[in-house]
């Protein structure tokens, strides 16, 4: 399942998050409606990438209690404020494996590996279905994370960008020599 | 190294609702808060202070 974009929001709702985020920082229990919208987003995120379903609801509770430890720190600057959970959650994730409380995992499933077959101009089959599974667990962190947002999760370039504090542009490139360097451990 | 998991099943929208607690997440924001007034906070702060200053003397 593709997660759902969060990122084109009206600016009637990101003024409505703005006004929860400022009552937030003076009371935390303001912050529950926040909780509630982004709960399962950030669940997801998180447990696509774990190999345990109670480890993923364990650190997704830290990532909001993180994300109400720093909403002081937090100031509109045309980031959504979803973008910076994500980036609290991607924190969260990877202090987990340094932590090994949880071990890194790749969710993966036939429509993922029809769409990157796709992208390699391939067919899919058996033999060629597993030299992916062990190119995915032979290339580097950064590419994976970055084919795991944008063809495992469908989520656009901007999106990316704010998750990983780059310009869309650099995303795009990024990302595309992500794939560039996947297909060729593929191919070895 | 990474595990591959295919075709897993994932909990649905109605079971992850229900694991939502946002009181837990205010018990835990409010005991990070507030680890400094935990009396073991200081107690190791002095301890800490104490043997350095002991440290310190011996030398």
């Amino acid at each position: 399942m593709s997660s759902p974009s969060l990122y084109h929001q009206s600016d009637t709702r990101i003024q409505s998050e703005l006004r929860i985020i400022e009552k937030s920082k003076k009371n935390p229990n303001h912050f529950a409606p926040l909780y509630k919208q982004y709960h399962e987003n950030i669940f997801r995120y998180i447990v696509k990438r774990v190999d345990d379903v109670e480890s993923a609801y364990d650190i997704t509770s830290n990532v909001f209690v993180k994300a109400l430890t720093n909403i002081h720190k937090y100031e509109f600057r045309g980031v959504p404020f979803s973008s910076w959970l994500f980036r609290i959650a991607k924190s969260e994730l990877y202090q987990s494996f340094r932590d090994k409380k949880a071990r890194r995992t790749v969710s993966i499933d036939k429509v993922i590996v029809a769409d990157i077959f796709e992208e390699f101009e391939e067919s899919c089959n058996e033999e060629r279905k597993e030299k992916l599974m062990i190119a995915l667990r032979s290339i580097n962190e950064k590419d994976l994370a970055l084919i795991e947002l944008r063809y495992f999760e469908r989520r656009s370039y901007r999106e990316i960008g704010e998750i990983i504090s780059v310009t869309e542009n650099n995303a795009k490139v990024k990302t595309f020599r992500a794939l560039q360097r996947l297909k060729k451990v593929y191919n070895k | 190294m990474r595990k591959i998991l295919y075709n897993r099943d994932e909990p649905g929208a109605h079971e992850i609702k229900k694991r939502q607690d946002f009181d837990l997440v205010i018990k835990k924001y409010q005991e990070n808060r507030d680890y400094w007034k935990n009396p073991w906070f200081y107690g190791s702060i002095g301890l800490a202070s104490i043997a350095s200053t002991l440290l310190l003397l011996s030398i």
